[in-house]
Parts: C-alpha cells; sequence; structure tokens
C-alpha cells in the first residue's frame, strides 16, 4: 500500500520537463525572478541569498572570480570547521558541471521551498532540481539555461553550493530545502568566520539532524472490543510520522492466539471469545530500518 | 619400610603441591552484553573470530562466561540460549570456544533492539542469577560491546529510539554504579567492567558514543576500556583478557 502511494506521489513530483529515472525525490535550487511590466525577466537571485541578503549576506570573493573560484572559497573557509562536510561539498561541486542536464525550458516546480516573501513584480521559479542517484547518462541535476544564464557568479555558485548541500539533506529524509538555504547562507557569509568549532557543532547538528522516523503519535492506546466480534485496526492510523521507508509491526510479547498482527502491513486483527473476557496490556512496536517506536496497548474485551 | 616412607614423603609433597595449585585457580565469571542491533553483525563477527585468543589469554583460570543483549525490552537481561540449550560456558568445557561462538551466533535482530540498554541488561542478568554472577568472593566481569550508548530507561519507556526521544525518563547511572559496587560489601563480589564502545578518541565513527558505560566503568573501577572499532578491535578485546589475567 505504502509503495503505492509512494508511487502516485512520484508520478505527481515529475514533470514534463525532467525526466527523473528510477528512485527519486526530485527538488532542488530556486530562483527569485523579477519581471517588468511587460513580462521579460530583470533580474534572477537565489533564493538562499534573497532570503538572508539582510541577515547574512554573501560574501564569495572579489567579482572578477569564476563560480566555480567562489565555491572553492566558501568551502575552504568552511573547512577550518567541518573538514569533512568541506571535503565532500568540493567533491560533488567539482563534478557538478558533468554530470548535469543543461536544458533550456522552464523545470518543473516543485514545492520544497517553504514560504518565502517576494515583490510584487517576481516570482519563485525552479532553477535546479536533483535525483538521488544518477540516471541512465550518469546525470544527477537538471538546471534551466533560462535562469542559470541570469545569475551572476555569486549566484551560480550559490547554486551549486545549494544542490550539494541539499544532496546530504534528501539523504537524510528531507523534502524541503528549508535548511540547506539557511545553511547555504551560513558558509556562504562572513558569519562563518566568527563561529567557534561548539558554535558551529551545534548549528550543523541543528541542519543534519535526520528527518524523523515512523512513530506513534501516543505512548498509550486502550482498544475495547467484543467478544465474538473480529476488529480490525490498521496501525499505520497510530503513527504521527509516516516514516520514509518500509515498515514492520511487532507485539511483545507474544500476544494471545484471538489476536493477530500482520508484521509487514500493519493490520492488527483481534477476535475474541467469550472466555478472553479481561484485559491485556502489550507492546506495539514499529520498525522502519535500525530505528523504531514503542506504544502501550491495552486491549479490553467486554462480553 | 624407607622406600614406603619416600613415596608418603612424595605423595604428601604432591598432594600439597596440587592443592596449593588449586587454592591459588583464579575463579572468574564474565557477563558479556553484546548490542544486538544489526550495525554490530560484523562486531560479533568480530568477537567470534577472536574468542580463541581471549580464552587463551585466560589459561589456567577457572571462568564461566553467559551472553546477555542491549535489547532490554524484550529480553530483560535474559541470559542468550544456544541451539542445544546452553546459556553458560566454562573453562571445563571441552570445547569453550566453539560454545561460546555458538552463543553469540544465538544474539540476534530483535524487534526492540533499536533502544539499547546495556546497563540495565547487566544489571537484570546479575540480579536474576545469583549463583552464577553473585557467586561470594569470585570476581565478576562485565563485558560491553556496543556501538551505541547506554539508553536504559526509568519511566515511559515509550516513543522513538531513544537517541530522539525527549520524553523518556533516562535510568540514572549511579544506579548501576552503586548496585555493581555494593556486590562487594555484600557478595564479596569485585565487579569490573570493560566497554568496548566508541569515546572520543576512537578512530572510527559509531552511533553515539558509550558515555554512560565509560561513567560506570571508571565509577566502579578496575576495568578498562577499548574502542569498537574494526580495525582494533582484537587487538583491545585481548588488551581486556590481558586485564581479566593480571586481576
Amino acid at each position: 500500500m505504502k509503495s503505492y502511494l509512494l508511487f502516485i506521489f512520484g508520478v505527481f513530483m515529475m514533470g514534463p520537463g525532467v525526466a527523473l529515472a528510477g528512485h527519486e525525490v526530485g527538488n532542488g535550487g530556486n530562483g527569485v525572478v523579477c519581471r517588468n511590466g511587460s513580462g521579460a525577466i530583470t533580474t534572477v537571485q537565489l533564493l538562499d541569498y534573497f532570503q538572508y541578503e539582510d541577515k547574512l549576506p554573501y560574501d564569495l570573493g572579489p567579482k572578477s572570480w569564476t563560480y566555480l573560484q567562489k565555491v572553492d572559497f566558501a568551502l575552504t573557509r568552511l573547512e577550518k570547521l567541518d573538514s569533512t562536510r568541506a571535503t565532500y561539498f568540493q567533491k560533488e561541486a567539482n563534478q557538478f558541471t558533468s554530470v548535469t542536464h543543461w536544458q533550456d525550458g522552464p523545470l518543473q516546480s516543485i514545492p520544497d521551498s517553504g514560504f518565502v516573501p517576494v515583490p510584487a513584480n517576481c516570482s519563485i521559479q525552479q532553477m535546479a532540481v536533483q535525483h538521488v542517484n544518477n540516471d541512465s547518462q550518469g546525470k544527477r541535476y537538471a538546471v534551466t539555461n533560462d535562469l542559470w544564464n541570469w545569475l551572476d557568479d555569486d549566484g551560480k555558485a550559490g547554486l551549486i553550493l545549494h544542490e550539494v548541500i541539499y544532496r546530504e539533506e534528501i539523504r537524510l529524509g528531507y523534502t524541503d530545502s528549508i535548511k540547506a538555504r539557511y545553511y547555504n547562507a551560513v558558509i556562504s557569509s562572513d558569519q562563518i568566520n566568527t563561529m567557534t568549532s561548539d558554535a558551529y557543532d551545534d548549528f550543523a547538528k541543528m541542519i543534519f539532524q535526520p528527518v524523523q522516523h515512523a512513530g506513534f503519535a501516543q505512548d498509550k492506546y486502550t482498544i475495547n472490543v467484543k467478544v465474538s466480534t473480529t476488529t480490525s485496526l490498521d496501525l499505520h492510523s497510530l503513527l504521527a510520522f509516516p516514516g520514509v521507508d518500509a515498515l514492520t509491526w511487532y507485539l511483545i510479547p507474544d500476544p494471545p492466539s484471538w489476536v493477530n498482527l500482520a508484521e509487514d502491513s500493519g493490520i492488527l486483527t483481534i477476535t475474541p471469545s467469550a472466555a478472553n473476557v479481561g484485559s491485556y496490556s502489550l507492546t506495539m512496536v514499529v520498525r522502519e530500518d535500525s530505528n523504531g517506536s514503542l506504544a502501550g496497548l491495552t486491549l479490553v474485551v467486554e462480553p | 619400610m624407607k622406600r614406603f616412607n619416600f613415596q608418603s614423603i612424595v605423595t604428601i609433597m604432591l598432594f600439597v603441591i596440587g592443592l596449593s595449585a588449586f587454592a591459588e585457580t583464579k575463579k572468574i565469571n564474565v557477563l558479556w552484553v553484546i548490542d544486538n542491533g544489526d550495525s554490530m553483525a560484523d562486531q560479533r563477527q568480530l568477537i567470534k573470530d577472536n574468542i580463541g585468543a581471549f580464552l587463551s589469554t585466560l589459561k589456567g583460570m577457572q571462568y564461566r562466561m553467559a551472553v546477555t543483549t542491549t535489547d532490554y525490552i524484550s529480553q530483560a537481561g535474559a541470559l542468550v540460549q544456544n541451539s542445544k540449550g546452553l546459556t553458560s560456558v566454562t573453562s571445563e568445557n571441552d570445547n569453550p570456544s566453539g560454545d561460546f561462538s555458538s552463543l553469540v551466533d544465538a544474539v540476534q535482530l530483535s524487534p526492540t533492539s533499536f533502544w539499547e540498554q546495556g546497563l540495565a541488561s547487566a544489571f537484570a542478568a546479575v540480579k536474576n542469577n545469583v549463583d552464577m554472577f553473585q557467586q561470594t568472593n569470585v570476581p565478576l566481569m562485565i563485558i560491553v560491546v556496543s556501538d551505541d550508548d547506554d539508553w536504559s530507561c526509568k519511566a515511559n519507556c515509550f516513543g522513538i529510539e531513544p537517541e530522539n526521544n525527549a520524553t523518556y525518563t533516562p535510568e540514572p547511572v549511579v544506579t548501576y554504579i552503586e548496585y555493581f559496587r555494593s556486590l562487594k560489601k555484600s557478595r564479596g563480589v569485585e565487579v569490573s567492567v570493560f566497554p568496548l564502545v566508541g569515546y572520543i578518541e576512537t578512530a572510527c565513527i559509531v552511533g553515539h558514543r558509550g558515555t554512560r558505560y565509560l561513567e560506570v566503568q571508571e565509577s566502579v573501577g578496575n576495568g578498562i576500556r577499548g574502542a569498537i572499532c574494526k580495525d582494533s578491535f582484537a587487538k583491545d578485546l585481548l588488551s581486556v583478557a590481558t586485564q581479566i589475567a593480571t586481576h
């Protein structure tokens, strides 16, 4: 069921502009595109830098530098606090142009920006999308030339940084770029020079904290059932977070024979007889890879 | 008559030597607390690969070893049982390495292994197996092998995995420190704790550092720490054995 729903969601996310093959999330960098009265583009700015231009003005070195020099400048600055990420981002950034589909025309808009107010004559538009895995042609990003060519070298560098940061976020289960933009703004600004090692560690921990896996909405549940009737419950309905991977369900300790839980589907079926009248305490477990969640379950069998 | 006297003297001497040798044979009990999470499969194999060297270091000692897991929720410190029903291995076994490996094989992933509670498991195992781990004046060695911290729970043990769970109440480490210390006074059992875990100097990435295990080790005394890293695991396990042998 879950796979089916994910498939439908995936089709919905994919647009005609970009062929996203295989196991995909999509998403990517956005630009704030402003137009004149006749609808012609006047400016394009990376959303990350637009959103934080007052609090975290970017500083990516001299204007004469190329965008790759500017990326290198930002990551060299980051290296002092986080050499592991700086190295990883640098490696990703170095191959960005060769693993990107450069296409004319708009990209399918993917609602991953959250709410960012822009001027009346401007709009937020998709500049890039990225795949979880490379596609059949070895590409993992798609960028629209229409907007890329409007960016200055600071903006181009910022978009590449955004994509490589967001790449790590996607792996952690994120489906929006809110934290990626904030992180990008920080490492693209002088703010990063003023951070202590401890302050940066806390900051990075917050930014790259994995998304919440499947978890029950409550700690304890009570289900009342009648003898000689069958009660079924899909335990997915008890989750606060649906998780991102396949789930497996358990009851501990092993339940009585008239209680059945399908480990894969999470369907709980209770068929008590008159001999089962009473109260039973169990613990429900949902596993998602190496994570999981527990909730108490009291079954009350009524005559 | 002379011959008889000589034989008697020799017999008595051998008896005395044998008696003193017997009296000097060190007895120890060892409780292994092995993380049964899915990220620990390689380390469990490493235990099996190195148990021969470990036991060779204990040669001449009378030991008894048993295993519990870090999954307290499902297993509550129960001793792991192999397919033949064996729950402990002694130095008198014909094949202690093989028998112990079979116990390690029986350490399997469980539904609630994501909530590691090695200290609660050790506590329960020692408390519920008095004959095995509370033998008067026999030291108890607790070896913890985990790539995560201890998340032993005191109350409201529900919700998501403990490292991201703000609502459960952890059992204070001092509970375990005091209990293990108390065994010295009450039973003459000196407890040593040997965490093979992640800590700040370890050269590998772990889920979480074994901070609470290390705190117990330092507070209870006697034991030493080792790293859970694969590259150094054999060496560190041997260091634990050496420390036990020279204790």
